[in-house]
């Protein structure tokens, strides 16, 4: 049957051709769409080291000149007072477990600042950028960090108490030289590029992503914590609110924000939820992955409705051959199989010239990297199958309505008007 | 004659409801599709309200610079502090106006006494910028330059804010508080949609009042970003040349203390700048056209190949009809003419649908689709209403993309069908 159906295509091969172009064309376009989706599904089920769930970003600022309840002439010692008292009122309150601070530390933050911290021969700056964050101590608990080691975030928190120390990600070295965990390098000094100074290493944290879509591959890190007297000249303030209490709460803060948060010259300007934070700093990731569905989808409904279309008029065509087929014996599903085996096999004729022309786009490094590479046998095959499944899919029910008609043929009336 | 084709084409349509059915469907779709992207674009770059003058702008969102001390590749990026604003934009005299803004608008609480306090998002402006965008004033009028240099605190409020803080929207005059200081109302101007990135807020303020014209770390970044509005593009090259100068000798001075900028080829126009959202890099919009071609490409041919294959087969049976038309003496030419017109007619009609259903989907949907490029900081987004979407310049593409579709995927088909050996076509074979 299948040398039959070949001939039969090589017969027809004019039409056959339109249709062999448009698969080859949407089998390589969904390859590179399956290809990309693959690879952003794979990020986004990477761990992410870190937990904003039920966190809050508190927005203070301190009042201008121009309001009449500025206090002027406030110390550096003054306002860092302040500061600690605002905090201690927002620890007091029933449903906020724990607050921090930071300075460009927080997740899903579209700005951030970077350094390299080189041990004897070892450098960070040899896989690339280490992003700082600089932060008061109890930062590890409000995002659920984790030791490398096992350490839980209470225990991350006590280590960054201890002055001139700092906390690194554990692949901080992975990149550039290949070392897994950093363990080896606890209790050195560390020059600091950013700061010109030393700390020594304390820990290692689980890697941290930088968000949803930056790949795991990439997250080198490092926590610098700030001693209470300085946390005048952080910037940011984070609560992790309790579990099941957060019903109302920003309503419910912003209500007292009047009453309770006016210390020294701070007051808080907003509140919004890490869920909120998220999706608008990957807002434009999230939108680009629905795009290239619907582009998928839009592919698919033109295989779809271009098969219809050319295998509507075939059956029309192939009336009497048909006919012929049912006299000598063929049942209805033989002719179905058969109409459907041919939009196949033409799938399976195009699908090795589709490969070929896939390998070189990978080749040139024009689809998407993962994991060290444009080009991974495994994500190639993989994707190849995922998308000719799709298009067959799209071919068998494209072409089932028309098969349908062909299998209802009635011998002898169609032979009738022959 | 022109009847004719319209007859022709709507006969041939009803001889093959199904084939012809498809093909209506798979244009439309097609010029939908298509239309959509498009529209995407055009929300970034074509003017509307209050960012009416677009075309003319010329933008520097970030700054970069570098210092000695830190090593060859590492850069701060970011927005610009008030002195560099004032050593060269105030400066320049070959623009029609320039502003200096915060490029990011931040929640503020308003209250009036004796009612609640609620959160507005605030931008802190200058004067130029309500000669650089176009808002519409109900009420009232923007600060002047005075305001400004004097630090008077005046705000601009949209009609929406005015209403929550007043009750009404004939205000102008009133006192409020921002972040518990006091301002006067200036002006109330309409709602703006939050697509209009750098124009958007709901309270528009001096900066000179707040702490941003203080706000800088080695004197040169801050947290301003800058548009130059020119009398005509025309003007652009003039006002580089006036821009690098006065940057330059900027640059001689922060030499001194090891400081150099990195120009990154700014200011950019509005094209480039949505598609340069990053701080660091430098654009690069030889690959955004690559990627912009090959998705217009794609979007175009497979329906064309979908489609020719279809008008092939449609052609195959009216070979009789041919057959006769050149014994009569018809040329090739006016055959493939003549289908190449019918066909027109049906992609016609199919663009018309298809875009139709673009303009619903995009004012139904549009709050989803239409994304501002990176840097909106606003958790919903207003979308637009389709004024703004009906373009002389978007039907214009429409049109030409159905004559490119159609071209595609009628001219081959045409062209093999006026060739038929006309014995063989009349035969039947």
């Amino acid at each position: 049957m299948k040398r039959k159906l070949l001939k039969q295509i090589r017969n027809e091969w004019r039409s056959n051709l339109w249709l062999g172009i448009e698969l080859l064309i949407v089998s390589v376009v969904m390859w590179y769409i399956t290809d990309n989706i693959f690879c952003k599904t794979a990020i986004l089920n990477e761990p992410r080291g870190f937990n904003t769930d039920h966190c809050y970003h508190i927005d203070y600022s301190q009042l201008s000149s121009q309001s009449p309840d500025f206090i002027p002439d406030k110390t550096y010692e003054e306002e860092n007072a302040d500061l600690l008292t605002f905090i201690d009122r927002l620890e007091k309150r029933p449903e906020i477990e724990c607050v921090a601070m930071g300075q460009n530390a927080y997740f899903y933050n579209s700005s951030n600042s970077g350094t390299y911290m080189a041990c004897d021969t070892f450098n960070t700056a040899a896989a690339g950028y280490l992003v700082r964050r600089y932060v008061s101590p109890e930062f590890p608990k409000v995002f659920r960090i984790h030791g490398a080691n096992g350490e839980s975030p209470e225990k991350l928190a006590e280590i960054l108490e201890e002055r001139n120390g700092f906390i690194i990600s554990d692949n901080a070295f992975k990149r550039g030289y290949g070392i897994e965990h950093m363990n080896e390098f606890f209790g050195k000094d560390f020059y600091n590029g950013a700061n010109n100074d030393t700390l020594v290493l304390k820990a290692s944290y689980v890697p941290t992503r930088y968000d949803d879509y930056s790949a795991l591959e990439w997250a080198a890190s490092m926590i610098m914590p700030y001693p209470k007297e300085y946390y005048r000249s952080l910037n940011e303030m984070f609560v992790r609110v309790r579990d099941n209490m957060d019903k109302d709460f920003i309503e419910n803060l912003m209500n007292d924000a009047d009453r309770h948060f006016r210390i020294g010259n701070y007051y808080i300007a907003s509140v919004r939820s890490f869920d909120d934070i998220r999706t608008i700093h990957q807002r434009s990731e999230s939108s680009e992955m629905r795009n290239y569905l619907v582009g998928a989808l839009f592919l698919a409904i033109n295989i779809f409705l271009g098969l219809l279309g050319s295998f509507w008029f075939r059956t029309r065509q192939r009336v009497p051959e048909i006919a012929i087929r049912k006299a000598n014996g063929a049942t209805r599903s033989d002719i179905f199989r058969r109409v459907i085996g041919e939009g196949l096999l033409l799938l399976l004729i195009v699908t090795p010239i589709a490969a070929v022309i896939d390998w070189i786009i990978a080749h040139f490094e024009l689809n998407s990297y993962y994991n060290g590479a444009f080009f991974d046998p495994l994500r190639f095959i993989g994707c190849i199958l995922i998308s000719s499944a799709f298009m067959a899919l799209m071919i068998v029910l494209g072409i089932m309505i028309p098969a349908n008609r062909a299998m209802k043929i009635a011998p002898a009336k169609a032979l009738m008007s022959e | 004659m022109k009847t004719n084709y319209i007859r022709q084409a709507w006969v041939s349509m009803r001889q093959q409801p199904v084939v012809s059915s498809v093909s209506v469907i798979g244009t439309a779709l097609a010029i939908f599709l298509i239309m959509i992207v498009v529209m995407m674009q055009e929300i970034k770059t074509a003017p509307y309200s209050p960012e009416s003058n677009r075309d003319r702008w010329l933008v520097q969102r970030y700054g970069s610079i570098k210092n000695k001390a830190w090593g060859e590749d590492n850069s701060s990026n970011g927005p610009l502090a008030y002195n560099t604003v004032k050593a060269v934009f105030y400066e320049m005299e070959t623009p029609e106006a320039v502003t200096a803004f915060v490029g990011s608008p931040s929640v503020a609480s308003l209250s009036v006494s004796g009612k609640p306090a609620f959160g507005a998002e605030k931008r802190d402006v200058d004067n130029g910028f309500f000669d650089v965008m176009d808002f519409n004033f109900i009420s009232g009028k923007p600060f002047t330059k005075a305001d400004f240099e004097s630090a008077i605190p005046m705000a601009v409020i949209n009609e929406s804010t005015a209403r929550r803080l007043f009750g009404s929207t004939d205000v102008t005059g009133r006192e409020f508080n921002i972040n518990h200081a006091p301002y006067r109302v200036s002006g109330v101007v309409r709602d703006v949609t939050n697509l209009a990135l750098l124009a958007y807020a709901e309270v528009w303020v001096p900066f000179t009042t707040t702490n941003t014209a203080n706000s800088s770390w080695c004197s040169y970044m801050g947290l301003l970003s800058a548009v130059i509005l020119a009398k005509d593009p025309s003007d652009f090259p003039a006002i580089r040349e006036e821009y690098n100068r006065l940057f330059a000798k900027l640059g001689d001075e922060a030499k001194t203390d090891g400081w150099e900028f990195i120009p990154r080829d700014r200011p950019y126009t509005q094209e480039v700048t949505v598609n340069t959202p990053w701080a660091n890099s430098t654009p690069d919009m030889g690959k955004v056209y690559r990627t912009r071609l090959i998705v217009y490409l794609i979007l175009l041919i497979v329906p064309a190949v979908n489609l020719s294959s279809m008008t092939h087969s449609r052609l195959q049976r009216r070979r009789e009809e041919i057959g006769v038309r050149r014994a009569f003496g018809a040329k090739r030419r006016e055959i493939v003419t003549d289908i190449f017109i019918e066909n027109l007619i049906i992609t016609l009609i199919a663009g018309i649908i298809g875009f139709a259903l673009s303009l619903v989907f995009a004012t139904i949907w549009g709050g989803t689709i239409f994304m501002p490029s990176h840097g909106c900081s606003s958790l919903s987004l207003t979308g637009i209403n389709l004024g703004t979407l009906i373009h002389w310049s978007t039907l214009g593409w429409a049109m030409l993309f159905c004559f490119f579709l159609n071209l595609l995927s009628a001219g081959l088909p045409a062209w093999q069908a006026s060739r038929t050996n006309i014995v063989n076509a009349l035969s039947g074979k």
